[in-house]
């Protein structure tokens, strides 16, 4: 499941990719359960949808990825 | 199998498409068990992710060493508040329990991998050519 699940979002059209990004995802069985802007919104879905495991993952939005510096 | 190798994941930016190391990371919640897929940041010196996953294992966020997260910016208004943790997770593809510093911030953090707690663990090659990363697990040492 998993694999399958990672493989095919990292496959997904561009359409899905610009529709959920900056979104937290929840995938199960190569479809987008839940998504939303929050990971507490994103757990209150999935709380109410009882889905068993899915694999959780942020889409990023369009911008290159940079350092995050701890102080 | 002491190793296994993981495609990279494929997303967008505006300067054309990047694939981006990643790994699947299983976290025992309170009421079920969710795979989280983190980006592999070798650069960062410890993994980030967002306060709810903290709450989420059964974590009480606040008991954490408090820290202040900042990017580029240097605007005040542009930090994030964020506590370190101890947590176990399972790295599915080896059945392999590890336990980890984790970072998790008060706002929407990415998930990130960094380089204390997993680059003990593995030896890690990013191979940009095959966009595929292979993690190798490290003996423990003699004696």
């Amino acid at each position: 499941m998993r694999q399958r699940d990672g493989e095919w979002l990292s496959s997904a059209k561009t359409l899905i990719l610009r529709r959920y990004r900056g979104k937290y995802v929840a995938i199960r069985n190569k479809k987008i359960l839940a998504a939303s802007t929050t990971m507490k919104g994103l757990y209150a879905k999935l709380d109410k949808l009882n889905p068993g495991m899915v694999l959780i993952t942020r889409i990023e939005r369009p911008t290159l990825l940079v350092y995050v510096e701890l102080r | 199998m002491s190793s296994f190798a993981k495609k990279w994941m494929r997303q967008k930016t505006r300067t054309g498409t990047v694939y981006r190391p990643v790994i699947d990371l299983l976290f025992n919640e309170k009421t079920s068990s969710n795979l989280y897929s983190f980006i592999v940041d070798s650069g960062a010196d410890i993994s980030l992710a967002p306060r709810q996953l903290a709450e989420r294992v059964g974590l009480d966020w606040n008991n954490g060493k408090r820290v202040i997260l900042t990017g580029i910016s240097p605007k005040p208004e542009c930090t994030l508040e964020g506590r370190i943790h101890k947590v176990s997770a399972l790295v599915p593809d080896l059945a392999f329990e590890l336990t980890l510093p984790v970072c998790f911030a008060n706002g929407n953090a990415p998930y990130l991998i960094g380089r204390e707690g997993f680059f003990d663990e593995f030896d890690i090659t990013l191979d940009k050519t095959r966009r595929r990363t292979i993690f190798r697990k490290m003996r423990a040492p003699r004696g």
